[in-house]
C-alpha cells in the first residue's frame, strides 16, 4: 500500500500524461485543466489497473481533484 | 430566403427554433410557417454563430442519408453547437462510416426485431406492474416514466432500484433548460452534472460487468478494442437513447385521444396496433432534432450551405409535412403508408427502433385492456427543451375496465 505522497506523485504523473499539462497541483480541477468525461474514465481505469483498487467513480467525476481521489484510494 | 410558393410576399415573423420556450408551447405553428416560407432557415445563436434549420421531409431525409456531406463527428444535438465533441470518432453516434459500423455492427445483431422478440414476456410483465395499481386520479407522466426499464434491465443489466437517480440524470442531460431539472448554475452546469453522473454510473456498470458478464450490450461494448472512455461513451448513447424519448410517445397519444374523444376507438381494435404504433411515433416525434456539420460548401433545398456550418433537422416538423402526410395534424391509427422519420434515416437510424416498437405495442395493448376511459384532470404541461418534445405533467382520471 502506498503512502499519500507516493499516491500523489503517481496521480500527478498520470494526470499530466492524460491532459498534456504540467505542472498539475493536487487541488486542481480535472475538468478545468481540460479533461473531459472520456478522459476521466480512461484515467480511472488506468488507476484501477495500476493499483488494483477501485473507488466509486463519482469521486473523480464530481470532486475532480487529486487530493480527493487520494483520500478515496486510501480509504478503499 | 426562397420565394414563397403562391404569391404571398409576407416573410415569417422572426422564429427562434433554439428557444426552449417555443417548444414548451406549441412548436407546430412555427414549423408550419418555416416549411412554407423558409424551409432551410438560418438561425443565429448568440455567441455560437448559428445553424441551418431544416424543416421539410425531403430535405431532412437528404441530410440524414448523406453522411459524406453532413457529418456526425461534430456533435449531433444543439447543446453541442460550437463546443468540441470529445466523443468524436469514439462513440458511434458521433462517428461516420466506416468507423461507425465497426462499433454499431455487433450491437445491431442484438437489436433486430427478431433478437429483441425474446424480451417480450419480460417487457409485458414489467408493463403490467406499472399499470397494476393505477385507478382514479393519476399523473400519466409518473405512471410512464419508468417504461424504459422494461428493456434496460435485460439490455444493460441496470437494476430497477437505480432508475430514480438515472431518470433525473437523463433529464438533466437532454432537457437541461427545463426548470424542473435545471440547477442554480444554469443550463450548461446542469448538462455537465447530468453527464458526469451518468458517466460515473456507467463506468461502475462496465466494471461490474467485467466481474460478472451478463451477455448483454454492456458486455459487447466492454469486449471491443476501445479505450475505457469510449466504452463508457457508447454505453451512455444506448442509455440516453433508450430512456429519454420513449415515454413521451404514449403521453402525447393519450393526451390527443382524450382531447378528441377517440380513446375507445383506438382501444377497440387491437388488431391494427402495428400501424397505430407507427402513427403514434410520427405524431409525437419526441426526439425533436438532430444536428450535422456540412463537410464542404453545398446546397440544400436551393440554399447555399458553407463548409463547417451546422445543419439541424427537425424531425417533429418533417413528420407533419403536408406534402407527405394528408391531414398531418390528425392522429390517424390507419395511416398507411407512413414514411415518418421519428427514428431518423440512414446509417444512424435508431439502434433501439425494434425494442421501442415492441415496448410501445405491449404498452398500448396493456393500456387498452386495462382501462375503459380517461378524462383530463388538470392542464397538461410540456417539457421546456429544444430537443425533447413532450409532456412533463399530465394529471388524468383513469377508469378501469
Ligand atoms: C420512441 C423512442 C425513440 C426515438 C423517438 C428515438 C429516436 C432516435 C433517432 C431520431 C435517432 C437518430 C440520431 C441521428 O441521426 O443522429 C436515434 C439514434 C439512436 N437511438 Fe433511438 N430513439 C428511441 C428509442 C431508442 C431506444 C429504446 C434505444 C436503445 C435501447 C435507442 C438508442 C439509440 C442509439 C444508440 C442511437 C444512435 C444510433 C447511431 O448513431 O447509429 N433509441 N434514435
Amino acid at each position: 500500500m502506498q503512502t499519500r505522497s507516493e499516491l500523489e506523485t503517481m496521480l500527478t504523473r498520470l494526470w499530466s500524461e492524460k491532459l498534456n499539462v504540467t505542472p498539475v497541483g493536487v487541488d486542481d480541477d480535472f475538468f478545468a485543466l481540460g479533461g473531459d468525461s472520456l478522459l476521466a474514465a480512461d484515467l480511472l481505469m488506468d488507476l484501477y489497473d495500476q493499483l488494483g483498487v477501485e473507488v466509486d467513480a463519482a469521486v473523480l467525476f464530481l470532486k475532480p481533484t487529486i487530493a480527493e481521489l487520494v483520500d478515496e484510494v486510501l480509504a478503499a | 430566403m426562397r420565394t414563397p410558393p403562391c404569391g404571398h410576399t409576407r416573410p415569417p415573423d422572426r422564429i427562434d427554433l433554439a428557444d426552449p420556450d417555443l417548444h414548451g408551447g406549441d412548436p407546430h405553428a412555427a414549423w408550419r410557417t418555416l416549411r412554407r416560407w423558409d424551409p432551410v432557415s438560418w438561425q443565429p445563436v448568440p455567441d455560437r454563430s448559428g445553424f441551418w434549420a431544416v424543416t421539410r421531409h425531403l430535405d431532412v431525409r437528404t441530410v440524414l442519408a448523406d453522411h459524406a456531406r453532413f457529418t456526425s463527428t461534430g456533435g449531433v444535438v444543439l447543446s453541442m453547437l460550437g463546443r468540441p465533441e470529445p466523443a468524436q470518432n469514439q462513440q458511434f453516434a458521433a462517428s461516420d462510416p466506416p468507423r461507425h459500423g465497426l462499433i454499431r455492427g455487433p450491437l445491431q445483431q442484438q437489436m433486430t426485431a427478431r433478437a429483441v422478440a425474446r424480451h417480450e414476456p419480460a417487457i409485458r410483465s414489467f408493463v403490467r406492474e406499472l399499470l397494476g395499481p393505477a385507478d382514479g386520479l393519476v399523473d400519466f407522466v409518473s405512471l410512464t416514466s419508468a417504461l424504459p426499464m422494461a428493456f434496460l434491465g435485460p439490455l444493460m443489466g441496470i437494476p430497477a432500484a437505480d432508475w430514480p437517480d438515472l431518470a433525473r440524470w437523463v433529464s438533466m442531460s437532454v432537457a437541461e433548460q427545463d426548470p424542473d431539472v435545471m440547477l442554480p448554475g444554469g443550463p450548461s452546469a446542469t448538462l455537465d452534472r447530468g453527464h458526469r453522473e451518468l458517466f460515473a454510473y456507467l463506468l461502475d456498470l462496465v466494471l461490474s460487468h467485467r466481474r460478472r458478464p451478463r451477455g448483454d450490450l454492456v458486455d459487447l461494448l466492454g469486449a471491443m478494442p476501445l479505450r475505457a472512455g469510449a466504452i463508457v461513451a457508447n454505453c451512455y448513447s444506448v442509455l440516453l437513447g433508450g430512456s429519454a424519448a420513449l415515454p413521451h410517445v404514449p403521453r402525447a397519444v393519450l393526451a390527443e385521444l382524450i382531447r378528441t374523444g377517440r380513446y375507445e376507438d383506438w382501444a377497440r381494435r387491437p388488431e391494427r396496433i402495428g400501424r397505430a404504433v407507427e402513427e403514434a411515433l410520427r405524431f409525437s416525434s419526441p426526439a425533436g432534432h438532430f444536428m450535422r456539420l456540412a463537410t464542404s460548401d453545398t446546397t440544400l433545398g436551393g440554399v447555399h450551405v458553407a463548409a463547417g456550418d451546422a445543419v439541424v433537422v427537425w424531425l417533429g416538423s418533417a413528420n407533419r409535412d403536408e406534402s407527405v402526410f394528408r391531414d398531418p395534424d390528425t392522429l390517424d391509427p390507419d395511416r398507411h403508408p407512413n414514411r415518418h422519420l421519428a427514428f431518423g434515416e440512414g446509417r444512424h437510424y435508431c439502434l433501439g427502433a425494434a425494442v421501442a416498437r415492441l415496448t410501445l405495442r405491449v404498452f398500448f395493448e396493456e393500456l387498452f385492456a386495462t382501462f375503459a376511459s380517461f378524462e383530463p384532470a388538470a392542464e397538461i404541461e410540456r417539457v421546456r427543451s429544444n430537443w425533447l418534445g413532450g409532456i412533463k405533467r399530465m394529471p388524468i382520471l383513469a377508469g378501469r375496465r
